[in-house]
């Protein structure tokens, strides 16, 4: 690996987790959030002075250049990050359904029958028609 | 009474009237998907219980509100029909009548005295979705996204308490009721055209998504373990 790229990548990997920070300190990440992203930033940190690893893999995967290596790990790892990334939305679209009809629920309904002895009349009326199990 | 709505102004107050009209003693149940056009104040005035969404809870999503809210407060039976007035009222009472055979009724559009046109391409896809949910549930059904339904008390818990699909429940539904033992039969409904408002699935692009997303939904249910206890238990 040549000078120039190692200096672009330890420049790069400074400004990263520089800007990592910098978004928890101004609240915009969470802590538990950053943690990937910095990881993310001290590898290429680590690969740029260290390059052992890096040439090691290239031999294990059977890539010609270590560029290639650092491009596949790279993309996996994003792929990796966007699926959790993506589990993450789902977990929280069903939180905020639960929530919303919960609001639904208690914001209380409109309209006619809202008594408890019209619900209770019409309640037992669904009871003759099917016994409770 | 359980009936989803959104902006279905066009067709929500006499739907509620029908039903309340035919069945003076049922509770009607209408959940305003947070419409833009009034629907709760129509189906208010037409007599029926409103619940507002605050956001767009989806048609699954509104769905569900309806059986949490007939769980939290004892029903025994649960009636799910449309606000844009394609089910006829008439239809409840035969599927009313089968609930005590069944604790999932299905009203069909394509068996016995339906008179229901629909463009091909859909057609091949619900009978293609309601051929396979057959064969994996062992039970012939014609018309697995019909939502005309009546669902018993264990069934509409379940439903509440656990997963239900926020864009289409449909025949992955059935299959997963199924699945926990429940028995699911089906009566023929008479279906009409929409009076008023769009389809949930019109365009091309929901059509593709509902072509690649069900056959997904059923392989993932199956895929799913039921849970140990069916019913009111299930939490």
């Amino acid at each position: 690996m040549n000078l120039q790229v190692r200096i672009i990548s330890l420049i790069v990997s400074v400004l990263f987790v520089a800007y990592v920070i910098q978004l928890v300190r101004s609240r915009k990440l969470r802590e538990t959030d950053s943690i990937v992203w910095i990881l993310a930033g001290v590898a290429i940190f680590i690969l740029a002075v260290w390059v052992k690893p890096l040439i090691l893999l290239t031999r294990l995967i059977g890539a010609k250049l270590w560029a290639s290596t650092l491009f596949f790990s790279g993309l996996v790892f994003l792929t990796f990050v966007s699926l959790w990334i993506t589990t993450r939305i789902s977990a929280l679209s069903d939180e905020v359904r639960e929530l919303a009809q919960r609001v639904t629920l208690l914001s209380g309904e409109e309209g006619p029958g809202k008594t408890e002895a019209t619900t209770g009349v019409n309640r037992e009326s669904f009871r003759k028609e099917r016994p409770t199990q | 009474m359980v009936i989803p709505a959104r902006n279905e102004a066009g067709s929500v107050g006499s739907v509620v009237s029908r039903v309340a009209a035919l069945h003076p003693g049922f509770d009607i149940l209408v959940i305003d998907d947070d419409s833009s056009d009034g629907t709760g104040e129509l189906a208010h005035q037409a007599g029926a219980r409103v619940l507002r969404a605050p956001v767009n809870l989806g048609y699954g999503g509104a769905v569900q509100t309806g059986f949490k809210y007939a769980y939290e407060h004892g029903y025994d039976l649960v009636v799910l029909m449309d606000a844009d007035g394609q089910h006829d009222p008439e239809g409840i009472s035969d599927l009313i009548a089968a609930s005590a055979d069944y604790d999932l009724v299905v009203g069909s559009r394509f068996k016995g005295r339906a008179s229901y046109r629909i463009s091909p391409i859909r057609l091949v896809g619900m009978r293609l979705f309601s051929a396979i949910a057959s064969a994996i549930m062992g039970r012939h059904l014609t018309d697995t996204s019909s939502g005309f339904q009546a669902l018993g008390r264990p069934v509409f818990s379940l439903l509440a308490l656990g997963a239900y699909p926020v864009d289409f429940p449909d025949a992955d539904t059935l299959i997963w009721v199924s699945r926990h033992g429940f028995k699911v039969g089906e009566v023929g409904v008479v279906m009409h055209r929409r009076v008023a408002g769009k389809s949930m699935i019109s365009g091309v692009g929901s059509s593709v998504r509902y072509a690649l997303k069900m056959p997904l939904a059923i392989l993932v249910t199956i895929l799913r373990i039921p849970s140990a206890e069916k019913g009111e238990d299930v939490r």
